[in-house]
């Protein structure tokens, strides 16, 4: 294995895209192919340490890729994930639009995220980070005419915060002078302290947490089923949650109780309650879900942010595990929505019987989400709790708090997909077909390896990341015992509120209509306090500002001057008399004046 | 050999006069063309010792005539211009016997003028003066029509005032001196150079020179004549006759006779600043195409006055290289405008439009003659122009060197104007039969073209085997 | 002598000044062609007078009568080409009212 076959992960799904962009046949085998090989390569390359380096621009901006526990990891599941999406989507895209360019995305992306991801580069992430945008446009923005406006509020709200990466970079290389992340330690003064806040946004605006989230919920309508279950589902996660990882372990060492960890697991727990609560009154599948992508990575970033490194390794571990079970997720949503034709709660039910695959699977993942045991979301949050406890009891709380409200609204959701009466248009429904029920199998069936053998997974692939540093098990039975007890609570309050409001989709209204909350509600529902929109008002008062300056400036370029010119010009020429005698006595005048400045001792 | 120059026109002039049948004027026009080219050419190539040799009539007839660097691009511009006047009379002088009477002031004119350029005496260059005068006089009245008419006489009249002024000093520097020639006037000015006398008479001088080169405030003259001339006699004019009674003389007198004065050159600093200001803005309002381009002439006069009184060689060195392109893009511009009047009738530019497709050469050369005379790369006014405003900048004049920029953007101005009103734009129904202008014409439109792109393009190389040692000869 | 000769000296300065004014007053004020053309003359005369003035005090006579002859001569001939206009304008027009050649303004 020498270190050149690092490239391949990179370049093989990059040709792949741009292949499928000029040939227009086979486009299924080509995705398929690609992506199962660089599966087998990252399986081939795991557990070995590999660097690739190649002088590329200048000012130490080289292409180092490298290859070492962590992003040996993480490159095993972006590839196996997009493999098994890229299965079930050769089937779930059949008859839609758009196909070559959602082939060609979906594998450029890959390209980038493991380009992304095997960077040891500072800048070099930074490029394929930012490639990653224009995939991701391109991706919602094939999904129809209104996707298009989501895309560009996506772009935006990425860009501007890999724009604050990109400055965070520069202030890192102000401060050390190198760009080689393996090498990196920056000290944390004042200056340190920004460059980090600035990365930290751009990591955890990929990850999806608030307050950068508000295109994941437009996305999930607006955009194509399949890049809803990798990205937002895992990729983006998966890229986030290394990056803050490597930010907030290698490169700041951050220690628990400063500050800047303090900031990270505020924005961890705000990120899980409030996200949850807006996931718990939707009455579409799709968007349901996405909320709830971005409620666990609250947990992910609370887990990081505690910097102890229980905290640390269950965070790591939430992370792979949410990358499962939410794409499991989005994956049997996509079976629904290809079989019955809609994602509203409202129109779907009883699909117990027509879809038995995808509702045991459904089952499985949610329970998992839930942080059921034995399953493995059951391990990681425990671990999470834990070190959180440690930190502050708050932090608990607020876990706990969304961990209720997560499993609530999974009720709910299973109550009224699969459970409840059924819907008379969805009597013919079948069960989906078979390239999209192997990847939806897969994974539950990893979930469930997962949960029950937390440890060997946890050891083998998460402990090498945190080279060197002890791990204790945080976790004690007053602990389990709270969860089991919040999880016990859930399900009584999911069966009397649907006892209570009448159906298994309005089992949480209570929660919907309650006093401040219903007028909280109402106006996130309306965008209120999406900061994009707010954004866009202020864009919008300034740009008419400078607009109004600017016509100012051209008055006096176009029409002051101009004037001017021609008003001089006319009066040279009214002075202009045809008389001969005019203009002798103007060469008198003339001459007059020249002999008195001669006379002057004029000039120097 | 010098007086070669001198003695082959005079026997031109004499022999086209014999009495002898036959189509006298394309003998004239073969005559003229063939002595201004070979005056090019032979200045082009210049055998050293040729010059250096003396006249064959021993020293009988002493000329004191005398020839520098300076003389050799006079003479240079000289034949160029003459050459180009003589092809466009060819075409758009119709009768035979006014053309014949054309070639023989033409000839006068350039007795006159390689008169002035090789002489070393103030009265003799004086002399030579009033001959090229003489011969723009009857030149431009040449059609006898009201316009050219009233042209020629306020040209008379200021010539005359001219006259006086120069004159005047000349009889107040005899005071002095122990005669008329350089040498002489130079010691009396440089040993008496705080006199009240001596300052009064370089500046009558200096004055009189403005006149005839038509600087501001001394240009009255200079719209009219070079507007009512006929077509041929306004290239003559512009191109020439202009360049070598003013200019040619004050650098001259101002270099090599007066001396490094600083008033001198603070004074020509301001008249040429002056002058780019008022011509240019004048220019921007005015219809009438050969307006347009006498406007024009007298700012860009302005910048070799501004160029000339910057007190140093490269400054001088500027001067004289915009004067020579001058020559070369001014007459290309009224070669456009003969061109342009011959086809249509009139020089009125708000009646006429799109003629570019009609007249593809005139077209082509009018841009280049344009982006020459505002000083876009890479025509040759760009360099002149620039290096005239590094050496502004270098003896620290900025506010002349601002001003010379920023006039640059009117001078773009109203050329761009008359190239879009007159060649671009939408062909008027009565011009729909317009065809491209003689072959006449367009020959040295296309010479002067090809002049002027080449001067730009190897002026990096022209700059030190050309230009320094011209401006480096302070006596 | 030496008063006699600066005596002359001044007068004829003095005469020399007055036909300069004399001529530019003709010149500009004058509506008349011709008598325009006389204060050209009258102009170059007192010209003339100078360089012989000139020539006098520093007792270059030689070299001042041959510039006062030349001068002369170029003066004929400007004269004359005056002369020859001033009649082409009077062909025209049958005036030479000077108001005529006041086409070219602007």
């Amino acid at each position: 294995m020498n270190a050149n076959m690092l490239l391949l992960p990179v370049i093989i799904p990059l040709l792949a895209g741009i292949l499928i962009l000029l040939v227009r046949r086979l486009r299924g085998i080509i995705s398929l192919l690609a992506t199962g090989s660089i599966l087998i390569i990252a399986i081939a390359l795991f557990k070995q340490q590999l660097t690739y380096s190649l002088p590329w621009l200048g000012f130490g901006i080289d292409f180092n890729l490298r290859l070492y526990p962590f992003s040996a990891f993480i490159l095993l599941s972006i590839t196996a994930l997009s493999f098994l999406v890229m299965l079930y989507s050769c089937s779930f895209m059949q008859g839609k639009n758009y196909l070559n360019q959602f082939y060609a995305y979906f594998l450029i992306t890959i390209g980038l995220a493991s380009g992304a991801v095997l960077a040891d580069n500072l800048v070099l992430m930074l490029f394929f980070w930012e490639g990653l945008l224009i995939t991701l446009f391109g991706f919602i923005a094939i999904g129809g005419k209104d996707a298009f406006k989501t895309a560009t509020k996506m772009f935006i709200i990425v860009g501007v915060s890999d724009l604050c990466m990109m400055i965070g970079i520069g202030i890192v290389w102000y401060l050390t002078g190198t760009m080689t992340i393996s090498t990196l330690n920056v000290p944390l003064n004042t200056l340190g302290c920004t460059a980090f806040v600035l990365m930290m946004i751009g990591a955890i605006a990929k990850g999806g947490s608030m307050p950068f989230h508000t295109w994941i919920p437009d996305a999930a309508i607006d955009a194509p089923l399949p890049f809803m279950a990798i990205l937002p589902g895992c990729l983006e996660k998966l890229l986030g949650i290394y990056l803050l990882v490597r930010i907030t372990m290698d490169m700041f060492k951050l220690t628990p109780g400063s500050l800047l960890s303090s900031l990270l697991m505020i924005i961890g727990a705000v990120t899980i309650v409030l996200a949850v609560m807006m996931a718990l009154i939707q009455k579409d599948y799709k968007k349901l879900l996405s909320y709830h992508a971005i409620s666990q990575v609250g947990y992910m970033i609370l887990g990081i942010g505690t910097c102890l490194p229980a905290g640390i390794i269950g965070g790591l571990f939430h992370m792979i595990n949410n990358a499962l079970y939410k794409n499991c997720l989005f994956l049997t949503a996509g079976s629904v929505e290809k079989q019955t034709g809609t994602t509203n709660l409202n129109k779907l039910g009883g699909l117990w019987s027509k879809m038995p695959v995808t509702a045991v699977c459904f089952l499985i993942t949610a329970a998992s989400i839930s942080g059921v045991p034995p399953f493995n979301g059951f391990f990681s949050k425990e671990m999470i709790y834990g070190a959180a406890l440690e930190r502050g009891t708050i932090f608990y709380i607020a876990a706990l708090l969304g961990s209720f409200l997560t499993a609530a609204s999974f009720l709910k959701l299973g109550h009224a997909v699969y459970f409840g009466k059924r819907n008379q248009e969805n009597e013919n429904t079948r069960e989906s077909s078979l390239p999209m029920l192997i990847p939806m199998i897969v994974i539950a069936a990893v979930c469930v390896f997962f949960g029950l053998y937390n440890r060997f997974a946890v050891s083998y692939f998460l402990e090498p990341v945190l080279a060197g540093q002890e791990f204790t098990e945080h976790t004690s039975t007053l602990l389990i015992a709270l969860t089991v007890i919040v999880l016990i609570v859930a399900i009584l309050h999911h069966i009397i509120g649907a006892i209570v409001n009448g159906s298994g989709v309005k089992a949480a209204d209570h929660i919907h209509h309650a006093p401040v909350l219903s007028g909280i509600y109402d106006r996130a529902e309306k965008r209120f306090f999406d900061p994009y929109e707010i954004g866009l008002k202020i864009v919008s008062i300034a740009s008419n500002i400078l607009f109004f300056l600017d016509r100012a400036v051209d008055w006096i370029y176009d029409g002051f001057t101009v004037k001017l010119a021609y008003g001089l010009s006319g009066a040279i020429k009214r002075l202009n008399t045809g008389n001969y005698s005019l203009y002798i006595i103007w060469s008198l005048l003339g001459g007059l004046i020249i002999l008195i400045l001669m006379f002057k001792g004029f000039g120097s | 050999m010098l007086s070669l120059f001198l003695l082959l026109p005079f026997l031109g002039i004499i022999a086209l006069n014999l009495p002898v049948k036959g189509r006298r004027d394309a003998a004239a026009f073969l005559y003229t063309l063939s002595l201004s080219i070979g005056q090019a050419i032979v200045v082009l190539f210049n055998p050293g010792d040729f010059w250096a040799k003396p006249d064959f009539w021993g020293g009988f007839f002493n000329l004191g005539l005398y020839a520098d660097n300076l003389t050799f691009v006079m003479l240079l511009s000289i034949g160029i211009v003459v050459s180009t006047a003589v092809c466009v009379g060819w075409q758009t002088i119709s009768d035979h016997r006014q053309r014949l009477n054309f070639y023989n002031l033409v000839l006068i004119a350039l007795i006159g003028m390689n008169g002035t350029v090789m002489l070393t005496d103030i009265f003799s260059l004086y002399v030579f003066l009033e001959v090229t005068a003489i011969s723009s006089f009857i030149l431009i009245a040449f059609h006898r029509d009201l316009n050219a008419l009233e042209g020629a006489f306020k040209y008379i009249v200021l010539s005359a005032l001219a006259t006086v002024l120069m004159l005047t000093s000349i009889a107040a520097l005899l005071l002095f001196s122990g005669g008329t020639s350089f040498a002489a006037v130079s010691a009396a000015v440089k040993s008496n150079s705080g006199n009240v006398i001596v300052i009064i008479a370089v500046s009558l001088f200096i004055c009189g020179l403005f006149i005839k080169g038509g600087l501001v405030p001394f240009h009255g003259w200079l719209p009219a004549a070079y507007s009512a001339a006929p077509a041929a006699v306004s290239i003559l004019l512009a191109g020439i006759v202009t360049k070598v009674a003013g200019i040619y003389v004050l650098i001259r007198l101002v270099r090599d006779v007066f001396g490094p004065i600083s008033e001198i050159s603070s004074v020509l600093m301001l008249v040429g600043t002056f002058s780019i200001i008022v011509g240019a803005l004048a220019a921007l309002k005015q219809d009438n195409f050969k307006k347009i381009l006498a406007y024009s002439s007298i700012s860009q006069v302005g910048y070799i006055v501004l160029g000339l009184g910057c007190g140093s060689p490269l400054g001088i060195a500027g001067a004289i290289f915009h004067l020579f392109n001058h020559s070369i893009f001014k007459s290309l511009l009224f070669v456009n405008s003969a061109a342009v009047e011959k086809q249509t009738g009139s020089t009125d530019i708000t009646k006429m439009g799109g003629l570019g497709s009609r007249m593809p050469y005139s077209n082509a050369t009018n841009l280049i003659a344009i982006f020459s005379t505002s000083g876009i790369p890479p025509m040759a006014g760009f360099w002149s122009k620039l290096v005239i405003i590094m050496a502004l900048w270098q003896m620290g004049h900025f506010t002349y060197a601002a001003i010379a920029i920023l006039v640059s953007v009117i001078t773009l101005a109203y050329l761009l104007a008359i190239q879009r009103k007159v060649f671009f734009g939408i062909l008027p129904q009565e011009l729909k039969h317009i065809k491209e202008a003689g072959i006449w014409i367009v020959i040295p439109a296309v010479t002067l073209a090809i002049i002027i792109i080449g001067t730009g393009l190897c002026f990096p190389l022209l700059f030190k085997s050309f230009l320094m040692p011209v401006s480096s000869f302070f006596k | 002598m030496v008063n006699d000769m600066s005596q002359l000296f001044w007068m004829c300065s003095i005469a020399g000044f007055l036909v300069f004014i004399i001529g530019i007053y003709g010149l500009l004020v004058t509506f008349n062609l011709i008598r325009a053309i006389i204060g050209l003359e009258l102009l170059t005369k007192s010209v003339t007078l100078f360089l012989i003035l000139a020539g006098y005090v520093t007792g270059q006579t030689g070299l001042a009568q041959a510039l006062a002859i030349t001068l002369i001569v170029i003066e004929v001939v400007v004269i004359a080409i005056a002369v020859g206009i001033v009649l082409c304008v009077f062909r025209h027009n049958r005036t030479i009212d000077a108001q005529l050649l006041r086409n070219i303004k602007g």
